[in-house]
C-alpha cells in the first residue's frame, strides 16, 4: 500500500467510525467494495487471468458478504464443499432432538442441500458462459479501454444471466428451493407452536386471531367513520338547499 | 479514455476522496430531502395517509387528480426532487393533486388483503378527495401496481371516475419477457398460501435486483466520476438510494393474493378476477383511459402494459409510449416534458 492509498484508507476508516449519517457510511462501503471489484477485474483482464469469478451471482447480490458473522452451523449448511466434514456433522447433531421430533425437517434440509448444490452448479455455468461471451466481445472489439472492458463485463454478465435464468431447469430448481425453504419455515412454526404450548405461551394461532380481530376492528371502524361522514355531508347539503 | 490500470486506480481514488470529503462535511451536506413539495394531510387511517398538495399561484383546473402508487417502495419517487417531480409539473399546470401514502405495514397488518386496499383504503380516499374538492368525479392516476388497483377500482366504481391514467401498469402478467412471471408461475399454491406474516422489504429489494443482477448490484457504483463532478448529480443519487433502501414490507395477505391472482393465474387479463366475490371486468370501464408505457421497462414489459387495449373500447382508449425504464419514464428529465405535455392535452 503506498502513501496515498494509506491516507485514503485512514480517511475511509475514520469516516466509518465518525458520526456521519449511517446512509453515508453504507454508500461509502458500497463504493469502496465495488471500486475494489472493478480494480481487480481490470487487473485480471490485463494479466490474462481467469475472469469467471467476476460473474459469481451470489457474490454480486451480496450473499457472500460478512460470512464471518454467520453462525458456523448455518454456513456449513450452505457450504457444499464441507458435506463430509466430521466437525460439521457433529454440530449438525445438535439438531438431532428436533429432527427426531420432526422427521420432515430432516427431509427438507436434505432437499435444501440438494437444491443449493444444483443452484451453485447453475451459477458456475452462468459464470463460464459470461466469460465466453466476454471473450467474444473482447476479441471482436476495437476499443480496449477500461471503460469498454467494464461495459463488456456488464453485457456478458446480463446476457448470460438472461440465458440461464429463463431455462426451465433453472426456474424449476429455483422454485423447488423456495418451496423447500417454505417447508422448513412451516416446520419451524409447528415446532414453535409445540414449544409455546409446553411453556404456556400464547400460541401462534392465538396471536393470529388477535391480529385478525384487530384488523377487522380497524376496517369496521373506518367503514363506520366513512358512512358517518357521508351522512353528515348529505345532511349539510340538504340544510344548505333548504336555507 | 484508454489508460493503464494504475491511472484508473488514481482516477478512481481521487474521485473516492472527493466523495469522502463531501460526506465528511455532513453538517454542510446533510442527506437531501425527498418528497419536499408542500402538502397537507387531509385523511389518515391506520398507516395510510392521504395528502393534498398545496396549489401554486396559477389558474386551477376543475377536476382533481388522485395519484395511487404501488405498495412496493415509497411514493415520494413521483416527487423525488423539484426538477424531476411529476407532482410539481402537474401543480404548475394547475391540477389539484392528491397522493395516497400507503405507509409502512407492521405485523398487525398481515391480514390486509387486496379487497381492503381497493374497496377499503382506496375507496375511502376517493370519497375524501370528492368531498374535499366538492366534485362528484375525480381523475385517477395509477402507477405500476397502483395502476392495477386503479383499474380494479374503476371497474368496480365507475361512477367515481372521470378519467383514468395508468402509468407503467401491467395488465397481462403472462406477456413475454416477464421474468417475474416465469419465476412465479411454478411456485405451488401451498408455498404461497402457507406463508403468514408480511413480506420483508429486503426480500422485495433483492428480488428486483435479481432481475438485472450485475447492473443493479455493481454497475451503478461505477459512475463515481459523474456523481462527484456536480453536487446535484450526487444529490439525485442519494435521493434514489433513500428511495431504494427505505421500502415498506408488504402486507402478507395482499402480497400472497397479488402473486396468486396476477402473476400466477393472470386473472385480470383472463377476466376471471374476483375481489370480495365481485367480478372485475375492465370492459365495465366507460370513461376515457390513457395508458402510458415505458419502452425499456424490464419490470413491466411494454407488452404487459399494452394488453389493456384489449379490454377498453377503442374510442375511450389512448396509448402513450415513453422512451425510458420503469422509473425513468416519469423521473427522467428527457421524458418528463413529453409526459406532462401529453397528460395536459389529454386530461384537459
Amino acid at each position: 500500500m503506498n502513501a496515498k492509498e494509506h491516507n485514503i484508507f485512514e480517511q475511509f476508516n475514520g469516516l466509518l467510525q465518525s458520526n456521519i449519517p449511517d446512509e453515508y457510511k453504507d454508500i461509502l462501503q458500497n463504493f469502496q467494495q465495488q471500486g475494489a471489484f472493478y480494480q481487480q477485474l481490470l487487473q485480471n483482464i490485463e494479466s490474462g487471468d481467469d475472469l469467471s469469478s467476476f460473474w459469481e451471482l451470489p457474490n454480486s447480490l451480496g450473499f457472500s458478504i460478512n460470512q464471518q458473522a454467520q453462525a458456523e452451523w448455518l454456513r456449513s449448511t450452505f457450504d457444499t464443499n464441507d458435506l463430509q466434514n466430521p466437525s460439521i456433522s457433529a454440530q449438525a447433531n445438535s439438531f438431532d432432538p428436533f429432527i427426531k421430533a420432526f422427521p420432515q425437517i430432516k427431509g427438507a434440509l436434505e432437499t435444501l442441500h440438494v437444491k443449493i448444490t444444483d443452484m451453485t452448479n447453475f451459477h458456475s455455468e452462468l459464470s463460464q458462459l459470461a466469460m465466453q461471451k466476454f471473450q467474444v466481445l473482447h476479441d471482436e472489439g476495437d476499443d480496449l479501454s477500461n471503460e469498454q472492458h467494464c461495459v463488456n463485463w456488464l453485457k456478458a454478465g446480463e446476457d448470460a444471466f438472461a440465458e440461464v435464468s429463463q431455462r426451465d431447469d433453472y426456474i424449476q430448481t429455483q422454485n423447488e428451493l423456495i418451496e423447500t425453504l417454505g417447508e422448513i419455515k412451516n416446520s419451524q412454526s409447528t415446532l414453535i407452536e409445540q414449544l409455546s404450548k409446553t411453556w404456556g405461551l400464547p400460541s401462534q394461532q392465538s396471536l393470529q386471531d388477535l391480529q385478525k380481530g384487530l384488523h377487522q376492528l380497524r376496517i369496521e371502524f373506518a367503514e363506520y367513520k366513512e358512512k358517518t361522514e357521508t351522512t353528515i355531508n348529505q345532511l349539510k347539503t340538504t340544510v344548505r338547499k333548504l336555507s | 479514455m484508454n489508460c493503464s490500470n494504475n491511472q484508473y486506480d488514481d482516477i478512481w481514488q481521487d474521485d473516492f476522496v472527493l466523495l469522502m470529503d463531501y460526506f465528511s462535511e455532513s453538517n454542510k451536506n446533510p442527506p437531501p430531502t425527498v418528497g419536499a413539495t408542500p402538502k397537507e394531510l387531509i385523511y389518515s387511517e391506520n398507516k395510510l395517509r392521504l395528502f393534498r398538495y398545496k396549489a401554486l399561484d396559477v389558474k386551477q383546473k376543475r377536476t382533481p387528480i388522485l395519484i395511487t402508487y404501488a405498495l412496493v417502495n415509497r411514493p415520494f419517487i413521483i416527487d423525488l426532487e423539484p426538477k424531476r417531480s411529476l407532482v410539481l409539473r402537474l401543480l404548475e399546470q394547475g391540477y389539484p393533486v392528491y397522493l395516497i401514502d400507503w405507509g409502512y405495514p407492521d405485523s398487525t397488518d398481515c391480514f390486509t388483503g387486496l379487497n381492503d386496499y381497493i374497496n377499503g383504503y382506496l375507496y375511502r380516499c376517493v370519497q375524501h378527495v370528492k368531498r374535499d374538492s366538492k366534485k362528484k368525479k375525480i381523475d385517477l392516476l395509477g402507477i405500476c401496481q397502483g395502476g392495477v388497483f386503479s383499474l380494479c377500482y374503476n371497474a368496480l366504481h365507475p361512477a367515481d371516475i372521470r378519467k383514468l391514467v395508468t402509468l407503467v401498469t401491467p395488465v397481462d402478467f403472462h406477456a413475454d419477457d416477464n421474468l417475474l412471471k416465469d419465476w412465479a408461475t411454478g411456485i405451488s399454491q401451498e408455498a404461497l398460501t402457507q406463508q403468514t406474516g408480511n413480506v420483508p422489504s429486503l426480500l422485495i429489494n433483492q428480488l428486483f435486483k435479481t432481475l438485472k443482477p450485475f447492473q443493479l448490484s455493481r454497475d451503478k457504483y461505477r459512475q463515481l466520476k459523474h456523481l462527484v463532478s456536480k453536487k446535484e448529480n450526487l444529490e439525485t443519487f442519494l435521493r434514489m438510494e433513500q428511495w431504494l433502501n427505505n421500502g415498506p414490507d408488504l402486507a402478507g395477505l395482499a402480497a400472497n393474493e397479488f402473486m396468486d391472482d396476477f402473476y400466477k393465474h393472470n386473472r385480470l387479463h383472463r377476466k376471471t378476477l374476483t375481489i370480495n366475490k365481485k367480478n372485475i371486468r375492465l370492459e365495465r370501464i366507460k370513461n376515457p383511459v390513457l395508458n402510458i408505457l415505458a419502452t425499456r421497462d424490464h419490470i413491466v414489459p411494454p407488452s404487459a402494459t399494452k394488453a389493456l387495449s384489449e379490454h377498453i373500447k377503442p374510442a375511450l382508449y389512448q396509448e402513450l409510449s415513453l422512451n425510458g425504464g420503469h422509473i425513468g419514464a416519469f423521473t427522467s428529465l428527457k421524458t418528463q416534458q413529453k409526459l406532462i405535455t401529453e397528460l395536459v392535452k389529454w386530461l384537459g
